[in-house]
Formats: C-alpha cells, structure tokens, sequence
C-alpha cells in the first residue's frame, strides 16, 4: 500500500516536475527588449562642473598681432635705439613713418630783367664869357648843367612787385668837349663836379688820367685843373646801385595798368668852374672867350644784378603723396577712429633761392579703393595746412634747409626749424589711410619782406616729406579687432551638444587699450547662431603708465539648439577703446595680453548622439 | 602526447567557436545518482555505471555567472525605444542601484573531450581528457560610476581598484579512483595533468581618479600577466623596430605587435581532486554527506611575460603657456591641439604597461572549488531526497560562493529528476535536471540558473546573466556499482 501510494505520488510529481521544466524551460521573452531592433544611442556624459583646472596662454604681444614684414616694407617700423631720440620714443615703440619715394624738385626761376632801353644825352651849354686879360686862370662858372639818363624796361618781369634796391653793372661815359675860338687852354676846374642822383651809388671804372674822383658815391669831383684843349675828358663811371627807397617818385618800379616796368630817367648835373688860362698876355688887351661846353653822358651798357624788393616769383612745387603700406588690417577697419596722439608731419626743404617761401598744402587722406577717407559727418577728412588755408604760416626760409614739423601736440624731433600746430591733424588718420596725398599747394614769396633777388638765375628746391605717427593714442580711439577661427573640424558637431560652458580668465594687460571682448558662434558663412550664444561680462582695463592692468572676465556659452551641427566656428571680437587714465602711452612691440588661470566649467552634461 | 595535444588543440578551437562552450558541470545533479559527471564535483561521488561519453557532447553547456545583466545596462526610455544606462532617461540612482561594488561576469569552459568511467580496482576508475577555460571580467562600480555621473563638484574621486580580466585555458588529463572505505566512508581522488594552454591575467590594483577645480589626477597601477608559451611573441616598442618620438616609451608593450608564431604548450602543471562521502544513515536514516576540494593544483606557465604599470600618476593642472597666434615663439609645440595631444600621450604613459624581464616561468594556482552536500532521504518517499550544496570557488576576486537548495526525485531507476534553488553572489537562481539514464545510454538535460525572462532577439536572460543549459549524451555500461567497502562497518 505504502509502495503503491508513495509510487502514486512519486510518478506524477515526477512527472510534474517534468511538464514544469518543459514548461519553464523556454521562458517569458519580454518583447520589449527586443536588441535586435535599433536602440536610442543618445548618451549623456556626466560632465556638471567638470571644471577644466586653470590654464594659460603665452603672452600675445602686439609683436605677434601687427606681424610686420621682416624686409622693412612695412609702413609701421620699430624703434631701434638710435632713433630714441629722434623719435622721442622707446625702444620696441611702433611708429608709422611714410615718405614719398622721391623727393620733389622744383625751380624758381627769376626771369631777367634786360634794361633794354637805356640813353643818355649830349647837351651843349654856352657858358659865360670869360675876360682873358692876360692875368692868368679866368674862370667861369657851370651851373646846374644837366644831361638827362634814362634806364629802362618796359616788359620788367611780373615776379617783382617793389624795388627798394637794384645793383647794376652799369657803365656810364661821361665826356666833357668844349668848342671854343680861343686859341688857348680851356681847363676844367678844380672841383668840377658831375652829379648823379643821390640815390645812386657809383664807381669810378676808368679816369683816363682825368683828375677826378669820386665823392661819396654819386659825385665826380674833379681834383686838379684839367686841361681838356688837348686831352680828352671821358670819364667812365659805373652806376652800380640804385636805392630807389630815396628816390624820388616814379622811379624804378612803375605798375600802369598792371604791367610793370622799370624806369630811371634822371639827370646828371655838372657844376663848377671852366677855365681859360690868359697866361702872360704881352699885348695889353682883353679877350672874350667864348665856350660852349658839350657834356655827353651815356650809359653804354646795363644789367640788373641784383633787385631788391618785394618778389613774387612763380614756385611751383609738384603735388606729391606717401603711400602707407603693409597695415595690419584690423587697424585699417572702416568703423575704426583713431585719435591719433601726437602725429607728426617732417617737411624738409632743401632752398637754394634767396628767398622765404609760404608754404601751404592740403593733405588728403584714401583708402585703399581711392576714395577719400571722410569723417562720421560725411565729410572729407582733409587736413588744410599754411596761412593760404586760414592756418599758420609754414615758412621755408631762403638759401638753406628748412626743417618744419606740423603736429597736433608738438615735435618729438627737436631739431626742426619751425613748428606748426594744427590741432585736428589727427583726423588725417582717423581711420588709417593708404595714402595721403599733397595737392593744392601753394607756395609763395611773403609780400610783406624784402629780397634781393638775382635775375635770370634759376634755383633748385627740394622737398622731402615724411609722415611720423608714433601708435600713440588720445582719449577718443576706438579700434575693432576680430578674429574668426571657419576652420573648425566640425564632421561630427552635430552628434553633440552641451547645456552651457562657462569660461573664466584673468587677462593681464600690458596694452593702453581697454578691450571689450565678444565671443559670436558663427554657422554657415559666418552668420551668428541663435541658438548657441556666448555672454561676456567684463572689460579688460587698458594699461596705464604705471603698468599691465588685471581684469576678470567671464563667457558664458549656452546652446539651446537640439545639437551642435550648425556650429561651424567662432568669431572672437575686442573692442579697443582708450581713455584718459591710457591716453599718450605709445604701443610697443613687447606689449601685450596674456590670459591666467582660464577655467572651463561645463554646466549639465554633455549629450552626444552615437546613432548613426 | 601529440595525439593528446591535437584532441585538445581541436578542443580548445571548438571552445572557441562555441558561444561560451560548456560549463561546468550542473550542481542541481549533484545528489542524481544516474549523473555520470558528479566525480568532477566529488571524485567520491563515482557514477552508477560504467560510461564513456560521445566525444565531446557528453556533458555540453552553455552559460555564464554574473551579477550584472541586461536590464542593467539596457533600459526602455519610455518611448517604445530601448536605450544605455548613459541615456539621460536613465537616472544614475536607478543605475548604480543595480550594479555591486565589483560587478562580475563569468565563463567557465570545460569541454569534455573524451570521458570515461569504469569499475575495477577495488573501487571506480576515471580517465578524462578535457579543456577548461575561464574567462573572468570583474568591473568596479566606480568605472560605471564616473561614466554616468562624471565630475560632480569642486573635488570629485573615483576609485576603480581591482579591475581585472582573466583567462585560463588549459588541457586537463585526469586519472581518477574512488573507493568505498567503509560501508559508509567512500573517497575519491583525481590526479590531473595539466597543460597549459594559456594565461591572461590584467589586473588593475589601483586607479585613483581624482578630479578638481585645481588639477586632475590619475594614479593607477596595474599589471598584466601572459603565458602562451615561446609561440607567442609580445614585442615592445623597440623590439618591434617603431620609431618613437619620446625615448621613454621603448618598453611599452606593442599590443599591435602581438603575434602567435606557432602553438606551443604554455606550460605544465598538476593538479588533484580529493573528495570524501559519508552516509550517515547509522545516526540519521537516509542522511549523506559529502565534501570535496577540487582543483587544488599549480601550472607552471613558461616564457611568462609581465608587464606593470609605471606606476606614477598622471597630473594635469591646466594647460600652460598655449600659443594662440602662429607667429609666437613656439607656436607649434606649444598651441592648444599639440597640448592636448602631449596630455594624452601622457596619460598613455601612465596607464601602458611596460615589459618587465621575461621569466623562465611563473607558477600559478589553480583555482580550486570546496564543495560540501548534505542529502536527506524522505523518510515516506525513499526516492525523493532533499540536499543542500554549498560551493565555494577560491579565485580571489572572481570567488564565489553558492548554497543550493534541491528536490531530487527518481521514481523510477532510468529517469531522475531534480528542481533546485540556489542563492550565490550572483543572485538567486532556479534549476531543474532531468536525467534518463536506462542501461547503455544516458541522456540529460537542465539548468542551474533556468532564465524566465529573455530579450526578445537575441535571447538573453534579462536580468543578471545567470543561465546555463546542460546537457549530455554518454553510453552506460556493466551493472550498476555499488561499491565494496574496504573496511567493513
């Protein structure tokens, strides 16, 4: 019974167990998990605060920035050391220095002045009889015996506009002939005099054993009785001067109609006492000896060596212009202003000509398509220089160099001649040209000064111009500085995408420059994204004279975007801007900025999408 | 001994190609009498028959242990859409809340190639030519951790101490006797020679992660073990002629350069099997005990290679000097993409192994099982028994440690079959056995961790990756043994 009931319960639970096995066997599939079907591959990366510890970058000088030629083409040199003090500058210190390739050349030509039209006169006087009575030396007397002098031009050149002075080579005979009956000697007398007006200024060339000299400089004395029966009176004299200050009206420079002319039409004068000598008269009687006494004077040849006056000779200097070359483009951006410090401009005039000339010109600034450079008004930014443009007389001195600095706040070069302040020379680089042209010059003598010019010489004038812009900056510059980096790998951006990265750094700046810097994430073309947007706060403090400034910055970057395939790069932006506290410090090679303790703090976590 | 060595050559390719092969042999059989295998658990457990087994289908199994699984790391996002655990759906709580502190898996090949069991000598006999490998991944929690959770404040550590890999294949030609002692003392023992196939052991004994607002830090050490024998070539940088931009990096290993010129035996060893059974039925009518250790033995593994860590941590305290316009000094070394680059060279440097001398051979430990049953008759159903297995596997970081509960029935004296429960560091498992055992064939089938839910495609138990399938096909001969005892009781 106990077999039958124990075999009873054995064989089914066997059984049991069997059937259960069977039935357990295979399992409950959960058709859930079926992974054979594509799975969700977004994965999220733990990341919220993975802090990226504190970095940093290598001084970013403005050596690296500017990145000049090495050849020197470039228009912004450095200062080497013995330009110091040329330039009033440090060593390392960025100037602009342009010039010309070639310096200009013009002439100054003062045309001569032929005295074409010169006479003179022969006047005959019948003198006073004179009673011989065999007593000797009868005299008689010659007074205000004039011959009339004329010495002109009539096409005197235009360049003169007053004569005070001429000096001449002007030779002049002077002979004296008697006609007579008397048999005997006629002399001239001692202290015979020929006359010349006061305002000239004669030499005696030739005397031709004639006793006579020469008083003062415009009388002919004679110093000895002179036989002029049997000698020749001719006397050559030369008018070397004519100081037409004490001249009576009407001589010299004569303007009718407005055409000059040169005239000096004046009289010699004889005086003094001719003579016969009676000697011993034997016979007793008396004779009456009648002379007529012929004086001929006569300029047998004239040049005008020298006039002295008020020119104005035509100076015609050629228009010239300095390219600037090689300018890191950020600073040739049309939104920049520049408020350049102190620029400077070197004028460096080479002037054989004996005389001053007024300088003025304007300065044109372009840009590199060749249009004129023009201010936030819309105006052209042309700088006017010289008294003929209502500003300070630049004056090039005659017969030397002249070395004229025109700057807005003074010569760094203190071996100049003459300084000019033009207060707004600083709009000429508002925004850095490519060239500045010289036009509108206009040079003239000074009418209010007297020169002694020379006729018929031609002079060379030579002018060099050099531009010197220390990187010297005012209070009001305003510099946009934008670097992009397109050249991101982005294949495969858009498999991820990150909440927000927060990104902290100290900038130590050694610039005179405050910078407010911006970060763009740019997509396609360069377009800012919406979606992925940076934040800066902060602003790096400009260095000043007492050195590098620290700032803190902070960049936020956010993506609200579904994942980052739009991103194609970043464009990092600084506004540069100066103010009073970095005004006047000149940039130098070795300034810079360099960024400390840079972290990168990831917010949330980064998810990246693996399905393909 | 060629001939040996082609069965396990064959052996150890069909392992290979075989998902995971055959495991060990089932526990839940271990108190079914017509279970032709229980020797290997306790060599005093000999079979009820003479056997030889079909060539390598007398005990198959296809399995592994571990205490992670699918749903750990595959989640449904809620979307009708499966997703990884590093989905944002996926909460790290609900996460790290299923994995352990040391998050195992495990493989155990063991390919019967030839077995065989038969009477005589005063007791039973075996002759086994088998191939076992162990394949053992062992990952700290600390690994998942920083995966999923990352950095999480100003000053975050991580530690992933103790993560490993290993393998050991190794031929196994065992020669076995079991004798009864006394009516109710039975013993057994099991000689094995062993021959070393191969041996991979990397172990990562330290890895600090620390990560702060200040500096990161990487402190890690580790080494790698490999013996696969002369045929096996593990080249350094500089053996494999490369040509190197940093000096220090000569001794690396080339793990590119890894080739196996030829097999060769990787070393030899010897290993035993002893286990005793005692029937307590003198105290306690129908009680059994058993206890065995098996696998107590060495290998000795020759042309050994190892490799350690540096040693040194790896810091990063930010990047230094970086260049960002190519005209300063340095740009090229010093610009952001080559720090970057230097950085991770760095941290390669530091986590590379380097080859330390070659050995002659280095000896290693079998990793040995404890075993002890208890199995109790019903008193109203002599064919229904219960028993309780407990096993210990000592194989330092991949131990485990099992107790299972069993229900063994044999109503008739050809069909045994048995359910059990088992709880071990794996988790809880269910098993059933059933075994046809009638005289000249023996047919069984079963699990020791039955799956009741699988993915859908491909099938895979959902939660921890404990399954096996047993099964075998072996022909029985000659009476059913019985045993003499040598001292009668």
């Amino acid at each position: 019974m106990t077999n039958f009931r124990l075999n009873a319960i054995g064989r089914p639970c066997a059984a049991g167990l069997a059937l259960a096995a069977l039935a357990i066997l295979p399992g409950c599939v959960d058709n859930d998990y079926d992974l054979s079907k594509d799975m969700d591959l977004n994965v999220t990366i733990g990341t919220n605060g993975l802090t990226i510890p504190g970095s940093s970058t290598q001084m970013l000088t403005l050596k690296n920035l500017f990145d000049l030629n090495e050849d020197g083409t470039s228009s912004i040199k450095v200062i080497k050391a013995e330009d110091t003090q040329k330039y009033g500058l440090q060593v390392g210190d960025y100037v602009l220095i342009s010039k010309p390739d070639e310096a200009t050349e013009s002439k100054v030509e003062i045309p001569e002045v032929k005295l074409d039209n010169i006479s003179g006169s022969e006047e005959t006087m019948h003198l006073e009889t004179i009673t011989i009575n065999g007593m000797g030396m009868q005299w008689t007397t010659v007074n205000n015996f004039k011959n009339d002098v004329n010495i002109c031009s009539y096409e005197a050149p235009k360049d003169i506009k007053k004569l005070t002075n001429a000096t001449t080579d002007l030779p002049i005979d002077v002979t004296l002939k008697f006609a007579t009956s008397y048999s005997g000697t006629v002399y001239v007398g001692t202290g015979f005099t020929v006359t010349f007006p006061s305002w000239w200024t004669l030499t005696l060339d030739e005397t031709n054993s004639v006793p006579v000299v020469l008083d003062g400089k415009n009388v002919l004395r004679f110093t000895n009785d002179y036989d002029i029966s049997h000698n020749t009176l001719h006397i050559v004299a030369n008018i070397r001067e004519f100081d037409f200050q004490t001249a009576p009206a009407g001589q010299g420079l004569i303007w009718t109609n407005g055409e000059p002319s040169f005239e000096v039409r004046e009289e010699i004068t004889c005086a003094g006492k001719i003579g016969a000598d009676g000697g011993q008269m034997e016979q007793l009687g008396v004779e009456q000896v009648d002379i007529n006494l012929t004086t001929t004077v006569k300029p047998t040849a004239a040049t005008l060596l020298s006039v002295t006056g008020i020119v104005d000779p035509k100076i015609d200097i050629a228009e010239s212009d300095f390219q600037i070359n090689d300018i890191p483009e950020f600073l040739a951006e049309d939104g920049n202003h520049l408020d350049i410090y102190n620029p400077q401009l070197y004028f460096n005039v080479t002037n054989e000509a004996p005389i001053d000339v007024n300088f003025s010109a304007m300065l044109t600034p372009y840009d590199d398509k060749g249009n004129v450079i023009k201010d936030q008004n819309g105006n052209p930014n042309i700088i006017k220089l010289g008294a003929a443009y209502g500003g300070k007389e630049i004056l090039i001195k005659a017969s030397g160099d002249t070395r004229i600095c025109i700057s807005r706040r003074g010569a760094s070069d203190k071996n100049i001649d003459t300084e000019v302040i033009v207060p707004n020379l600083a709009d000429l680089f508002m925004t850095v040209p490519s060239r500045i042209t010289i036009t509108g010059i206009e040079a003239k003598v000074p009418q209010t000064k007297e020169y002694t010019i020379y006729p018929g010489t031609e002079y060379n004038e030579e002018y060099t111009y050099e531009a010197v812009i220390p990187f010297m900056f005012g209070d009001n510059t305003t510099i946009d500085y934008m670097t992009s980096s397109d050249d991101l790998d982005t294949e495969d951006f858009d498999k991820f995408n990150f909440e927000s990265i927060e990104i902290s750094f100290n900038a130590v700046n050694g610039i005179p420059l405050n910078l407010t810097p911006t970060l763009e994430a740019t997509g396609e073309g360069g377009k800012p994204l919406t979606d992925i947007v940076c934040k800066v706060t902060g602003t790096i403090a400009a260095a000043t004279a007492n050195g590098p400034s620290t700032s803190k910055i902070k960049a936020v970057l956010t993506s609200t975007a579904d994942n980052l395939g739009q991103l194609k790069g970043l464009k990092a932006s600084f506004t540069a801007h100066t103010d009073a506290q970095c005004a006047g410090v000149a940039l130098n090679e070795t300034m810079g900025v360099k960024f400390t303790e840079v972290t990168a703090t990831l917010k949330g976590n980064i998810d990246v999408d693996l399905n393909e | 001994m060629k001939a040996i060595k082609k069965y396990m050559l064959a052996g150890a390719m069909a392992a290979g190609f075989i998902t995971a092969g055959a495991q060990e042999v089932s526990r839940t059989a271990y108190f079914q009498e017509g279970y032709n295998f229980r020797h290997e658990m306790n060599p005093a457990l000999a079979p009820e028959r003479g056997y030889f087994s079909f060539p390598v289908l007398g005990s198959l199994s296809l399995g592994a242990q571990a205490n992670i699984g699918v749903n750990n790391f595959i989640y449904k996002n809620g979307n009708g859409q499966l997703t990884t655990f590093m989905n944002k759906s996926v909460s790290s709580s609900e996460f790290l809340g299923g994995l352990s502190n040391t998050n195992k898996l495990l493989t155990s090949l063991d390919l019967n190639i030839i077995s065989l069991g038969f009477k005589g000598f005063g007791g039973y006999n075996y002759f086994g030519l088998s191939v076992r490998n162990d394949i053992g991944i062992a990952l700290p929690k600390g690994m998942f951790e920083f995966m999923k959770v990352g950095q999480t404040g100003p000053d975050t550590k991580y530690d992933f101490a103790n993560l490993r890999f290993r393998v050991m294949s190794y031929g196994e030609i065992a020669l076995g006797h079991q004798r009864q002692i006394t009516p109710e003392l039975a013993a057994g023992i099991k000689v094995k020679l062993l021959l070393g196939l191969a041996h991979v052991d990397a172990n990562i004994q330290k890895m600090d992660i620390a990560m702060g607002d200040k500096k990161w830090v990487i402190d890690g050490d580790g080494e790698i073990f490999i013996g696969a024998g002369n045929g096996l070539y593990v080249p350094t940088n500089a053996e494999s002629g490369k040509e190197l931009d940093k000096p220090s990096r000569s001794e690396q290993i080339d793990f590119g350069g890894i080739k196996y010129n030829n097999f060769g035996l990787a070393g030899f060893g010897l290993g035993f099997d002893l286990g005793a059974t005692y029937d307590m039925s003198r105290i306690v009518d129908g009680l059994r005990l058993s206890a065995a250790v098996t696998d107590l033995g060495f290998i000795k593994w020759s042309g050994a290679v190892v490799a350690r860590m540096p040693g040194r941590a790896w810091e990063f305290d930010g990047f230094h000097d970086i260049a960002i316009d190519d005209t300063q000094d340095d740009y090229d070394q010093n610009k952001i993409d080559q720090q970057l680059e230097d950085l991770g060279d760095k941290l390669l440097d530091c986590l590379n192994f380097e080859k330390q001398a070659q050995k002659e051979g280095e000896t290693r430990a079998l990793h040995a099982t404890l075993t002890i049953g208890a199995e109790y008759d019903m008193p109203f159903y002599k064919r229904l028994s219960a028993g309780f297995l407990f096993t210990q596997r000592m194989a330092g970081c991949f131990s485990w440690t099992e107790g299972r509960f069993s229900a063994n029935v044999k109503p008739t004296g050809w069909f045994d079959a048995t359910v059990s429960y088992g709880a071990s560091t794996f988790g809880s498992s269910f098993g059933w056995m059933l075994n046809f055992h009638p005289k000249g064939f023996n047919f069984f089938v079963g699990s020791d961790h039955q799956f009741f839910k699988l993915t859908k495609s491909p099938s895979l138990p959902l939660g921890h990756m404990n399954f096996n399938v047993n099964l075998g096909i072996n022909f029985t001969f000659g009476k059913k043994y019985k045993g003499t005892p040598i001292v009668k009781g």
